[in-house]
C-alpha cells in the first residue's frame, strides 16, 4: 500500500487493502484481546508485511495461505497479501490436517503463514518440492522443530513472521499494476458431497460486497463490530472488510462460550453483531445484561434460518436493535437481505437483492416465475465470482449466462442451486437446497419447515430435518434434535409435531442427540449427520412401517414413531 | 505451577495443535486449537477424571485462557472438594 503512504490516495479503491484508506488516522481499526491498532498503525503493519512477502519473492497472483485463529497478525497477513498483489487463502484455523493438505495441494500454495503452534500440523501436509515455497510462522519460536525435515519440507523455507512484518515498506512493483478484476482471495467451501471447493474472488468482488453490505447496514465510524465468525468463511471476512470500509472498528474473537460474546459486547460497546443460527440459538439462552447491548443497534442472521422462537427471543433481549435477516452464497459473496422494517410482516423471508445486485427466479429452462412458484436462485451483478478454483466442470454448471440476457457478450449469473419463491410483492423466501430437498410420498417437503415446527413446539434447542432413501414413501422424513433440558424425550416432541404438521410432513423417525455436527463454519452439518447416522440409511422392507425397521441408533436416545 | 500428568493428558486429547503433554502454565489454549465443541468434552473429560462437577460461573473465557489458568479453576474445585481433615 506505499501509494497511500504518501498521502495520494487512490480515486477508487482497486485491491481489497485500499480499504484501509476509510478509516481517520488515529481511529482504533481493529482490537484483539488487549491489543488495538489505529487506521494508522494498521496501514503500518500492513505495508511493512507486503514488503516482506515481496522480499521472500512473492509475486502478483502467487496464493498465500493463511492458516491461524483470529488475531491482529492474520488481519494483516490478509490485507498484506493484497497489498503485494497475491491472493489471499484463509483456511479455517478448524480444519484438520486432511482439509489443509487438499487446499495447500489444490491452490498451489506458494507461501504458508501460520503460527508457531500449528507448525507440526502444517509441515506434515506441505506439498513436497514446491519450488521457493516459504512457511512464516507467527508466535514464539518453534525451537528445535523448525529445522526442515518433514515428509514435504524439501524446497521449503521457514521464516519468523516479527522479522517479516518489520521490513521497511517499499513499493511492490507487480502490486501497482494489479486491477480489481483481478483475484484477490479464494474460499475454500464445503459441498454435500466431494472435497471442499475454492470460490475465486476478485477484487471488485469482496470490494463491492464491502459496500453493498456496510450501506444496508449502515456502518460508519461510530461502530463497532463483533468478529465471531471465521474469516475464512464469506460472511466472517464481510465482518471485517464492512468495517474497514466504513473506518469503524472490529474486535476479534475465537468463539468459544456464549458468555465471551456477552463480555465483548459489554467491554467495547458492540454496536454490530451477526452470527449464524446455531450461534444465535446458544446466544438467545442466557440473559443479557442490559450493559452488553446498550449500543447495540443491529444484530443479524446468515448462514440459514433462523427459527421464529430464536428472533422472538433476541429480539426481547435486545430492544434497541435491529434485525437483520441475511442469505448468500459464498459464490456471489452476499446476496439478499430483509429491511429490518418487515420482520413483523414477513419474518420467513429472506428479503430482497442487496444494493448493487439483482436476483432472478427461474425455471429450470430459465423464464421467470410467477408469484408463489418455487423456482432456481439466480444473482447477478458485480458480486458473481470468477469460478472455482481448478475445477472448470463445476464452474460451468454454476456459472452460467443470465437468463434472457440481451447483452452483444454473454453476462455471467450465479444459478445457486437454491430453491426460492418471491411472493406479490417480490420478497424471496427460501425453499431449500434444491439437493436437500425431501421428496416424500409425491410432496416435496423442506427442510427449513419441519425445522421450523419442531423449535415452535419450544422442546427442542437444535434441529435438523433430512430425507432418507425409503422403498415406499421415495424418502422418508428423519429429525435429529437436541431438547431443551434434560428428561425431554423425542415422544414427546412427536406428539407435539403431530399438531403442528400434516401427516406426510411428520417425521417417521426422531433422534434425540447430545449435540448436532457442525460444519467449520458454524452451520449445521448435514451431510456430516447423514455419516454419522448410518441406520439413517437401512433400506425399508416393503410392506414394514418404516420406523419399525430402523435400529436406534446406540449413541442416543431414539424414539421410534410409527 | 505444577499440572499433574493426569490434567496434562487429557489437555492434550483435545487439543490438536498441541505437539505433548509437556505444556507450560501459560500455553493459550485457543493457539492449540481449543474450539467451543473441543471445550465441552475437554470439561466432560475433567469432569470425570477428577470427581466434579464444574459449575458454569467457573466456567469463562478467563478461566479458559491458558493450560495455567485452566489448571488453576480445576485444582482450586479439587481442594474444595476434599475432607476438611485430609
Amino acid at each position: 500500500m506505499p501509494e497511500l503512504r504518501h498521502g495520494r490516495l487512490p480515486a477508487m479503491p482497486v485491491r481489497v487493502d485500499h480499504l484501509l484508506s476509510f478509516g481517520a488516522a488515529d481511529a482504533p481499526a481493529v482490537t484483539f484481546r488487549s491489543h488495538t491498532l489505529s487506521y494508522s498503525e494498521l496501514r503500518d503493519r500492513v505495508s511493512r508485511a507486503a514488503s516482506g512477502l515481496h522480499a521472500l519473492g512473492v509475486q502478483r497472483g502467487d496464493r498465500v495461505v493463511v492458516y491461524a485463529e483470529k488475531r491482529i497478525e492474520t488481519v494483516v497477513a490478509l490485507l498484506a497479501t493484497a497489498a503485494a498483489g497475491a491472493v489471499f487463502v484463509p483456511v479455517n484455523p478448524l480444519s484438520r490436517p486432511r482439509q489443509l493438505g487438499h487446499v495447500l495441494a489444490d491452490c498451489g500454495a506458494r507461501v504458508v503463514i501460520t503460527t508457531a503452534e500449528r507448525w507440526a500440523t502444517v509441515r506434515a501436509v506441505l506439498v513436497p518440492d514446491t519450488p521457493a515455497g516459504h512457511v512464516v510462522l507467527i508466535g514464539r519460536p518453534a525451537g528445535p522443530a523448525v529445522p526442515g525435515q518433514g515428509p514435504g519440507e524439501a524446497g521449503w523455507r521457514v521464516h519468523d513472521w516479527a522479522a517479516l512484518a518489520r521490513a521497511a515498506p517499499v513499493l511492490v512493483p507487480g502490486a501497482a499494476a494489479v486491477i480489481d478484476q483481478d483475484v484477490a482471495a479464494i474460499l475454500y467451501t464445503s459441498g454435500s458431497s466431494g472435497q471442499p471447493k475454492g470460490v475465486v474472488l476478485s477484487h471488485r468482488n469482496i470490494l463491492a460486497g464491502a459496500a453493498s453490505v456496510a450501506s444496508y447496514l449502515g456502518h460508519g465510524p461510530d461502530d463497532v463490530l463483533l468478529a465471531v465468525l471465521p474469516l475464512s468463511f464469506d460472511a466472517g471476512l464481510s465482518q471485517v472488510t464492512t468495517a474497514l470500509i466504513a473506518g469503524a472498528h472490529v474486535v476479534l474473537m475465537n468463539y468459544l462460550l456464549p458468555a465471551g460474546v456477552i463480555r465483548l459486547c459489554a467491554s467495547h460497546q458492540i454496536t454490530g453483531l451477526t452470527c449464524v443460527p446455531p450461534l444465535w440459538l446458544q446466544l438467545a439462552g442466557p440473559d443479557w445484561p442490559a450493559g452488553a447491548t446498550r449500543r447495540l443497534r443491529y444484530f443479524a442472521s446468515t448462514g440459514g434460518r433462523m427459527p421464529r422462537v430464536t428472533l422472538d427471543r433476541l429480539r426481547g433481549q435486545f430492544p434497541g436493535a435491529e434485525p437483520f435477516l441475511m442469505y448468500g452464497l459464498t459464490e456471489a459473496f452476499r446476496s439478499a437481505y430483509l429491511n429490518p422494517a418487515e420482520v413483523d410482516r414477513r419474518p420467513d423471508s429472506i428479503g430482497k437483492a442487496i444494493p448493487n445486485a439483482e436476483i432472478l427466479v427461474v425455471r429450470p429452462d430459465g423464464s421467470p416465475c410467477a408469484p408463489g412458484e418455487h423456482g432456481e436462485l439466480v444473482h447477478r451483478g458485480a458480486l458473481v465470482a470468477l469460478g472455482y478454483w481448478n475445477d472448470p466442470a463445476r464452474t460451468a454448471e454454476r456459472f452460467r449466462p443470465v437468463p434472457g440476457s440481451a447483452g452483444p457478450r454473454p453476462e455471467i449469473a450465479v444459478w445457486s442451486g437454491d430453491t426460492v419463491y418471491r411472493d406479490d410483492d417480490g420478497f424471496l423466501y427460501f425453499v431449500g437446497r434444491t439437493d436437500e430437498m425431501i421428496k416424500t410420498s409425491g410432496y416435496r417437503v423442506s427442510p427449513a419447515e419441519i425445522e421450523e415446527a419442531a423449535y415452535a413446539t419450544g422442546l427442542v434447542a437444535e434441529a435438523v430435518a433430512l430425507g432418507v432413501e425409503d422403498a415406499q414413501l421415495g424418502q422418508r422424513i428423519v429429525l435429529a434434535v437436541t431438547m431443551r433440558g434434560p428428561g425431554r424425550g423425542g415422544d414427546e416432541l412427536s406428539r407435539a409435531l403431530a399438531g403442528q404438521l400434516p401427516a406426510y410432513m411428520r417425521p417417521q423417525h426422531i433422534d434425540v442427540l447430545p449435540q448436532l455436527p457442525r460444519s467449520p463454519n458454524g452451520k449445521f452439518d448435514r451431510a456430516g449427520l447423514r455419516r454419522a447416522m448410518p441406520h439413517w440409511s437401512v433400506p425399508t422392507v416393503a410392506g414394514c412401517p418404516a420406523a419399525a425397521t430402523s435400529e436406534p441408533h446406540p449413541a442416543a436416545a431414539a424414539a421410534d414413531l410409527a | 505451577m505444577n499440572m499433574p500428568s493426569s490434567f496434562r493428558k487429557i489437555l492434550l486429547a483435545h487439543l490438536p495443535y498441541a505437539a505433548s503433554e509437556e505444556f507450560s502454565p501459560d500455553d493459550d489454549l485457543a493457539a492449540l486449537g481449543l474450539d467451543s465443541i473441543g471445550m465441552m468434552h475437554l470439561l466432560v473429560d475433567l469432569e470425570e477424571a477428577f470427581g466434579l462437577e464444574l459449575p458454569d460461573e467457573v466456567i469463562t473465557e478467563e478461566t479458559l485462557a491458558t493450560a495455567g489458568s485452566l489448571w488453576q479453576m480445576v485444582s482450586g474445585l479439587i481442594a474444595a472438594e476434599l475432607p476438611v481433615d485430609a
